[in-house]
């Protein structure tokens, strides 16, 4: 949305889109974008360390962010945050302040949600996988993680409806809209 | 000798195409084919081992123009380069000690000539053997030091008398076969340590790997699965996470293996690796290249895997062979030692192809996809290179680097002839 919006203002940019496995969502928002006459580019998590030169500003997504200021999303987000930190590129989480959360975590193995096995055995674009026979071999497990977690440090802003805001500050966002909450 | 002509045009175009994969596969292909070469040369009577650099760094040269970014071809043309070097010397300085003891053992007067040559040839062995100090290149000695002491030898040696000149030429015709033979062998001495150079890494395993312990690795390398299946072999009972290394999905290849070895595997996708890397204790990853800085040209991947790494305190540790130990210091590695392979292996070209209006015709295409072969992870990432002679730090590869190369071979261009 904040990328179709700048494009409407007409500024100039590009986006580099860093796709993984195995939902690969990145080639909807790559078809939304292309679609509305933005200019792409279409990598792998992979390949991130190689495009990251050319970065200017990492925009990510999270599904929440935790009251230390962790932010908790989409398997792989934490890894583009690293690389971005490493190669001193800000990093932006856009994220609406319903979605702050008074827990904490501080990796990302406790608390997380497995996906189907399946989809990693499966190659796009292969008719046959090396992996197929996977659930018959004894030592062989397939591990899907959905969400991965990004510590706190790695993240330069947050973006909310409320402005921008440091990751340190999602605590205190949690308590006064909690307690606007309970005035109410 | 269209033979060897033909045999070289043959890899060139292999390199070309990049249908030899692996730097293994390459460095054995590079060095049988450098040992037909230099067995079909032709030598002069004089000089021979120049004749014998020459011809090689010619080749050398287009080999490592076919396919810049294998630098195992050029590794490996470097110690072909550094052996014949190696034995150019050994073989002058052992004729020389005969001569000088004969010298000796003469009249007077002849006694000058030799002790001279001996020891402008000795000098001359010392600068080559001599690892590059900032002295060697001060002094500015011709490239050809050895070759140019041997034929000092040959000068001196003439003036002492006709009678002995003719025992030198004869003496002279065997050691032209003596070096080439001598050579040919060293030659087939690195061929098999390239062969054997897993099995070297693979015993220090137990060293590294302890009971119970989780390790992770991407991508897909021999040498990795000789190394865990070594420690497995000793008894150690340890789990692998085996990052699937999109897009080649080699992991999926090294999973299989893995198992088929009856080792405890688990498969996560890249992006995983950051999520897992908290409860890894170490990992071992293959390479493509080691430069002499101490940086790796790895699989693409793992740069992001070292960071993960070095964020958790995880040992990241690089196993490579001798022949991936490349002599050269990168610059911009990301660029210039990389390699672009085929969007297809990210994208579908049919179905994105709905959403592209080509028809537009404003010069630049909307869409780019970049699919990097390989990365470069800087030397402060690592934690340990394991080569077939031991554990090395990287800030010690640049001296591991001068043993197996000689410092008149870095450039393997050939300057425009005068």
């Amino acid at each position: 949305m904040i990328l179709l919006h700048a494009h409407e203002l007409r500024r100039q940019f590009r986006v580099v889109i860093v796709d993984s496995r195995p939902n690969l969502e990145g080639q909807q928002l790559l078809r939304k974008l292309v679609e509305k006459g933005l200019s792409c580019t279409y990598t792998h998590i992979n390949g991130v360390s190689y495009i990251m030169p050319e970065v200017t500003k990492i925009f990510l997504g999270a599904a929440s962010v935790l009251s230390n200021g962790t932010v908790y999303s989409t398997i792989g987000t934490a890894c583009v945050a690293m690389v971005g930190h490493a190669y001193h590129v800000p990093v932006l989480v856009c994220c609406e302040s319903y979605k702050f959360h008074e827990r904490v975590q501080l990796d990302s193995i406790c608390s997380n949600e497995l996906g189907d096995p399946n989809v990693i055995a499966k190659v796009p674009g292969r008719k046959k996988s090396c992996l197929d026979d996977w659930a018959s071999k004894e030592n062989l497990q397939l591990l899907n993680l959905a969400y991965d977690v990004t510590p706190a440090d790695y993240v330069s802003t947050i973006v909310t409806e409320y402005g921008l805001i440091p990751p340190t500050s999602v605590p205190v966002i949690v308590r006064e809209y909690g307690r606007e909450h309970i005035l109410i | 000798m269209p033979d060897t002509h033909a045999l070289v045009t043959d890899f060139l175009n292999k390199l070309k195409k990049r249908k030899i994969e692996g730097s293994k596969a390459t460095a054995k292909l590079t060095a049988e084919l450098l040992r037909s070469v230099i067995s079909q040369q032709r030598l002069p009577n004089t000089n021979q081992a120049g004749a014998l650099i020459h011809a090689i760094k010619a080749i050398g040269d287009q080999l490592t123009a076919a396919n810049p970014v294998e630098v195992a071809v050029g590794n490996i043309v470097r110690r072909v380069l550094h052996i014949i070097r190696e034995e150019d010397v050994s073989l002058t300085t052992a004729s020389i000690g005969g001569l000088s003891l004969q010298g000796l053992s003469d009249d007077d007067e002849d006694d000058d000539n030799p002790l001279v040559s001996a020891a402008a040839a000795a000098a001359a062995a010392r600068t080559t053997l001599r690892p590059p100090s900032l002295q060697t290149l001060l002094e500015d000695i011709p490239p050809h030091s050895a070759a140019a002491a041997a034929a000092a030898l040959h000068h001196s040696s003439s003036s002492a008398g006709d009678s002995e000149d003719k025992t030198k030429s004869t003496d002279k015709n065997s050691r032209s076969r003596k070096l080439k033979h001598n050579v040919i062998e060293a030659v087939n001495e690195l061929i098999q340590d390239i062969a054997t150079c897993h099995e070297l890494i693979a015993e220090q395993a137990v060293e590294h790997i302890h009971h119970n312990e989780v390790i992770l690795t991407l991508g897909s390398s021999g040498t990795v699965i000789e190394f865990l299946c070594a420690a497995k072999e000793k008894k150690r009972s340890f789990r692998v996470f085996v990052a699937e290394g999109a897009p080649r999905y080699q992991g999926h290849t090294l999973a299989k293996e893995l198992v088929a070895r009856g080792l405890q595997t688990t498969v996560i996708t890249d992006s995983a690796v950051f999520a897992m890397i908290s409860r890894v204790n170490m990992v071992i990853v293959g390479a493509h290249a080691v430069m002499a800085n101490g940086g790796v040209i790895a699989p693409v991947g793992l740069n992001m895997v070292a960071l993960a790494a070095q964020r958790h305190a995880v040992p990241f540790v690089v196993l490579a062979g001798i022949h991936k130990l490349c002599p050269l210091y990168p610059h911009n590695p990301e660029v210039l030692l990389n390699e672009l392979k085929s969007p297809s292996e990210l994208l579908d070209f049919g179905e994105m192809s709905d959403c592209m209006d080509f028809g537009s015709g404003t010069g630049s295409p909307l869409l780019h996809v970049v699919n990097p072969a390989f990365d470069y992870v800087p030397p402060k990432l690592v934690s340990l290179f394991i080569t077939d002679t031991g554990g090395h730090n990287p800030s010690y590869m640049y001296r591991l680097i001068a043993d197996y190369y000689s410092a008149d071979d870095l450039v393997l261009q050939q300057r425009p002839t005068s």
